[in-house]
């Protein structure tokens, strides 16, 4: 009895268990709705209502501004006025198209002229926001206001400028100055001097030179001419001053280096600015002179002395034409062996060095490097006389491509000297850093910096694993050379592990790689890692690519080339979901977008059902990633709880979605400040195409696709709007460990730079 | 000592320490070569040179050795014709030049050099007479095409491939010698100025902007060993960028014509491959790489402005 029991209870437990999984089924995987079987409708659109009176009168002015039938247009522009207050008189409201009339009867005047217009229509307070920002826009464009507010702006800069410079040491100086006074008073005491000096042609002023010149240029007899062409004066000079300055700045460094050839042009340049400058026109003529030495050098050094010595005892002659015939053809080792029985046979003295040289042949058709470099380091001998066949065997040791292991090692020291310099210096590691002021003053103010250099040794043991790749580029660079020249070179072991190491450190594992594999005895474990590191770099690298082609390339490299690394699988599993995804369009509107938007998926758009956008899930819902163009008129929607619908919207339907589109994007751009401009040339054609009616065949190059996508305003810039604070001003605070100073300060918030002043820099 | 002796003194310790203050020993890079022998030392040093893969060595005075070799040659010739014409020392004078001109790219020339050597009672004969060989070869393949106005695209690169066949044929006889530098350079050569037929006559018959394309992209592919890869990547780059710029001419970025993709095709390859070379440390090319992509960064934003105005 108690058995059957039991067993009861078993099945019981197992039917609840069975009614819950079902349910559990079920909330998963509920029915499609209707509208998600068929998620688009085929309603029409309702036609638009017909024209009123004012509209008509706005096309016929429309009309009669392009034909420049300028009594014509007033005269409608008149009757638009009337039929507003004859609106405002029955209590209806206005049409809302004086505003634009105006606007059209302004632009009667052409481009050059609406600037002036502008002031006008933006007294009106009737003007449509967007229109008010087209017109504000128009306004300050003009070369005139552009110009105005580069140089306004120049002044803020300046001011604020000068403040910051003062507030910032001054600040650390009352705040750490007990702690670390040398430096604190140091960075005081040079912002002081410096404070005060700026570029004298800064790019706002450029710029504004620029659009008095556009200016002049479109108003040559207008009555301002003479006061602008005297402003735009005053700024050329002082550009031309400025140029001259950084030409012979320039050609000063040069010619402490003695590159006359670089001072010959910086000078010229100087010259061309300020005709007149008289340390140019030295500093130029010394270029000549040195240029002309220089020739009589090279020209001097090519010249042969003698056909054979003068010093040859009539005995040795033969024995030196027999070299001579030897050393033109004969193997090198031949050679060596000739020249050294002629050294030993009592040659001349000034013949030993020749003599030396070609000794060093055996060593080289030996192919030793190392015994080849200690020949030609014997070569040269000091016995008074200038001696010129050392001079070859220098140029032979100083080829860093010819004698590259010495340079390679050359390179390994001077990266260690570097860091230990900085690890013991820090900044001070090439020298005194060169600033703005006087020289021997700056030195001063430094040396006591020095101190607090050595203190902060233990901060810079820590970051030094950090800061490594920053050195070893020489070593890379001769190492490569080495690598090259002598590929079963005898230090080829000891060049590859350097390189392979220096690769690593800075994440370069494809050349590690290449370095691991080439040495004598590959480390099985180290190429395992670098190619898994190297497929995690190919996948990473994948997903930053705009272009669905190029990721696809770069995963196909995994799949080809590092197929046995971890991110093999990783890169496979993408590699199918994007050509199983690829599309010739990826352009997608999120579902908040189109809620914002009925427009464009009503009736006569999308024709999307409006169940799936009213924000209850029973009915079906568009899921949050919304609806996505996939090319032709073809587009997916994103179901939530369901797998996406893919299919066709009609293509009238689809042009007329794709005007409706641009329209919002254009109005959105024109009514709200924050928005700004996206150029994407592929989704652009893409619409232009549609709009055409050209949907016969997809665009398959990567090129052509886009991957726009539209948001909502929340969605881009969050619920709250976020307004300019009132004062110019932040407040900062910070430090820095190795000066060990901190400081809090007002910063004048300074003006930005303009959109294109890389223009002008 | 008396006064006039102390005055003689104190005068020949002056002179004596103005003649040492005076006049520092010349620079040994100003000074003359020392005498033939110097020269050829120098010359047979650098006679083995990989000249296809790795720049060719430098003089003292910072020329082309095998320039500089040659120029000192000459110099002694000039200045010695009594004694050079006489016979002394000539076989190694004219034999010496040969091997400079040859790696001058001057076959025609060598030949003349080899040719007299060889006709001399000379250990250098024999070896003049193989030089004589391949150099006459080398100035057969690599003669300047005498009607190149006429040919046709097709005759053209027939031509090269004729020229190649030489060349590769004259590279399997030399295998072991110091000419297959020379000939590698020579094939390399005849590459280069086959691209840059093809992507000169592209501007004239769009129809050869794929040929263009194609002969660059395999100079770059054929010669990735040689000295000049990263030179030869510049140009297939500058092609890229050509034809965007050209397409953009042919249809403004304004005009409904205008296919983006297209645009882009050419734009993204240009600034790819200006982008490698520009990333190769210790190149001159990298300099010239970083300066052409900013300038063609500059016009791409330019165009693509110009299609989407702000």
């Amino acid at each position: 009895m108690k058995k059957k029991c039991r067993n009861r209870r078993r099945l019981g437990v197992a039917f609840l268990c069975s009614v819950a999984l079902c349910a559990a089924g079920c909330a998963a995987h509920r029915a499609p709705k209707p509208a998600e079987w068929s998620p688009l409708e085929s309603a029409r659109a309702p036609h638009d209502p017909l024209p009123d009176d004012a509209e008509r009168s706005a096309a016929r002015l429309a009309a009669a501004v392009l034909a420049d039938r300028r009594g014509d247009a007033r005269a409608e522009a008149a009757s638009i006025d009337r039929e507003d207050a004859a609106r405002e008189a029955r209590g209806e409201k206005p049409s809302g198209l004086a505003d634009n009339a105006a606007e059209l009867l302004a632009a009667c005047d052409g481009s050059d002229a609406f600037a002036e217009d502008a002031d006008d229509l933006l007294d009106r307070d009737d003007l449509d926001p967007a229109l008010r920002r087209r017109v504000e826009h128009a306004r300050d464009s003009a070369p005139l206001a552009v110009a105005d507010t580069r140089l306004a702006e120049e002044t803020r800069y300046k001011l604020g400028a000068i403040f910051n410079r003062i507030i910032e040491p001054a600040s650390t100086l009352a705040m750490t100055g007990a702690l670390n006074p040398i430096t604190a008073a140091r960075g005081a005491i040079s912002t002081l001097l410096t404070a005060w000096t700026f570029p004298s042609a800064s790019p706002r002023e450029r710029e504004a030179l620029h659009e008095y010149d556009e200016w002049l240029a479109r108003h040559p007899e207008a009555p301002g001419e003479r006061e602008i062409r005297a402003r735009a004066d005053e700024l050329r000079a002082k550009l031309a001053r400025e140029r001259a300055t950084r030409d012979m700045r320039g050609a000063q460094a040069a010619a402490d280096r003695r590159d006359w050839e670089v001072v010959d042009i910086l000078a010229s340049r100087a010259l061309r600015q300020l005709p007149d400058d008289a340390d140019a026109k030295a500093l130029l003529a010394k270029a000549h002179e040195e240029s002309a030495k220089e020739s009589a050098r090279d020209r001097a050094s090519l010249g042969v002395r003698a056909l054979a010595p003068a010093s040859l005892a009539p005995e040795q002659e033969a024995r030196w034409l027999a070299l001579a015939r030897a050393a033109a053809n004969a193997p090198l080792a031949q050679v060596a062996g000739q020249a050294r029985a002629f050294a030993d046979a009592g040659a001349p003295p000034e013949l030993a060095p020749t003599l030396r040289l070609l000794e060093s042949y055996e060593p080289l058709a030996r192919g030793d490097e190392d015994e080849t470099a200690r020949a030609l380091a014997r070569v040269p001998e000091h016995h008074g006389a200038p001696d010129t066949a050392s001079r070859q065997a220098g140029a032979a040791l100083a080829d860093p491509s010819r004698n590259a292991y010495a340079h390679f090692r050359a390179a390994e020291s001077a990266d260690d000297t570097a860091r230990w310099k900085w690890l013991a210096l820090g900044h001070f590691a090439n020298g005194f850093p060169h600033g703005t002021i006087w020289r021997p003053l700056e030195l001063v103010l430094d040396v006591p910096g020095v101190a607090t250099t050595l203190a902060t040794i233990p901060f810079r043991i820590v970051q030094y694993p950090a800061a490594r790749p920053q050195f070893g580029g020489g070593v890379i660079v001769a190492g490569e050379r080495y690598a090259a020249r002598h590929p079963d070179g005898a230090h080829r072991e000891e060049v590859h592990a350097e390189l392979e190491e220096l690769y690593a450190q800075r994440n370069e594992y494809a050349a590690a790689l290449r370095h691991a594999e080439a040495r004598a005895e590959p480390n099985a474990k180290e190429i395992a890692q670098y190619r898994a590191k190297l497929a995690d770099q190919l996948v990473a690298a994948a997903e930053k690519q705009r272009r669905t082609d190029v990721r696809l390339a770069y995963l196909a490299m995994v799949l080809r080339d590092l197929p046995d690394t971890p991110a093999a699988d990783k890169a496979r599993k993408k590699f199918i979901a994007e050509r199983a995804d690829a599309s010739p369009q990826r352009i997608r509107m999120t579902h908040d977008f189109l809620v914002e938007h009925p427009a464009l998926w009503g009736p006569g758009a999308l024709g999307i059902a409006p169940e799936l956008l009213d924000g209850k899930r029973a009915n079906g819902e568009i899921a949050e990633d919304g609806v996505t163009l996939l090319g032709k008129n073809v587009i997916r929607l994103e179901l939530e709880g369901h797998e996406p619908v893919t299919t066709r919207v009609p293509p009238d339907d689809f042009a007329h979605f794709v005007a409706l589109l641009e329209e919002t994007s254009r109005s959105h751009l024109a009514r709200d400040a924050r928005e700004k401009a996206d150029p994407d040339a592929a989704r652009d054609a893409f619409f232009d195409d549609t709009k055409l009616g050209m949907l016969d065949s997809a665009d398959p190059r990567g090129s052509a696709r886009s991957d726009a996508v539209y948001e909502s305003t929340h969605e881009k810039y969050g619920f709250v709007h976020s307004r300019d604070p009132i004062l110019p001003v932040d407040i900062v605070l910070q430090g820095d460990l190795e000066s060990l100073g901190l400081s809090a300060f007002p910063r004048i918030r300074l003006p930005e730079p303009a959109p294109d002043a890389l223009l002008y820099e | 000592m008396t006064p006039r002796g102390a005055r003689a003194a104190v005068a020949l310790l002056g002179a004596l320490l103005a003649a040492c203050a005076s006049a520092p020993p010349s620079d040994p890079t100003d000074l003359p070569t020392q005498d033939l022998l110097e020269v050829v030392a120098v010359l047979r040093l650098h006679v083995d040179d990989d000249t296809y893969r790795f720049p060719p060595a430098r003089d003292i005075s910072g020329l082309n050795v095998y320039r500089a070799a040659f120029e000192r040659l000459e110099t002694l010739e000039a200045a010695h014709p009594d004694k050079v014409g006489s016979g002394y020392a000539t076989d190694v004078l004219w034999f010496s030049k040969a091997r400079a001109l040859e790696r001058l790219g001057e076959y025609e020339l060598a030949t003349l050099h080899y040719e007299r050597v060889s006709q001399l009672d000379s250990e250098l004969a024999e070896p003049a007479r193989r030089g004589y060989a391949v150099c006459r070869r080398l100035a057969l393949a690599t003669a300047p095409d005498k009607l190149p106005v006429e040919r046709t695209p097709q005759q053209v690169a027939d031509r090269w491939t004729e020229r190649r066949k030489q060349l590769e044929e004259l590279r399997s006889d030399v295998a072991g010698e110091h000419w297959r530098y020379v000939v590698e350079e020579e094939l390399e050569r005849g590459d280069v100025a086959e691209a840059a037929y093809f992507a000169s006559q592209a501007a004239i018959e769009p129809k050869l902007e794929a040929t263009a394309l194609q002969r660059a992209q395999q100079v770059v592919e054929v010669h990735r060993e040689s000295k000049y890869k990263n030179r030869h990547m510049l140009a297939l780059a500058d092609l890229y960028a050509e034809l965007s710029r050209r397409y953009a001419r042919n249809t403004p970025p304004t005009s409904l014509a205008f296919d983006p993709a297209t645009f882009d095709e050419y734009a993204e390859d240009a600034t790819r491959i200006y982008e490698i070379v520009a990333q190769q440390d210790g190149s001159v090319e990298k300099l010239e790489a970083a300066h052409k992509l900013e300038a063609y960064l500059g016009y791409m934003l330019q165009v693509h402005e110009e299609k989407v105005p702000q």
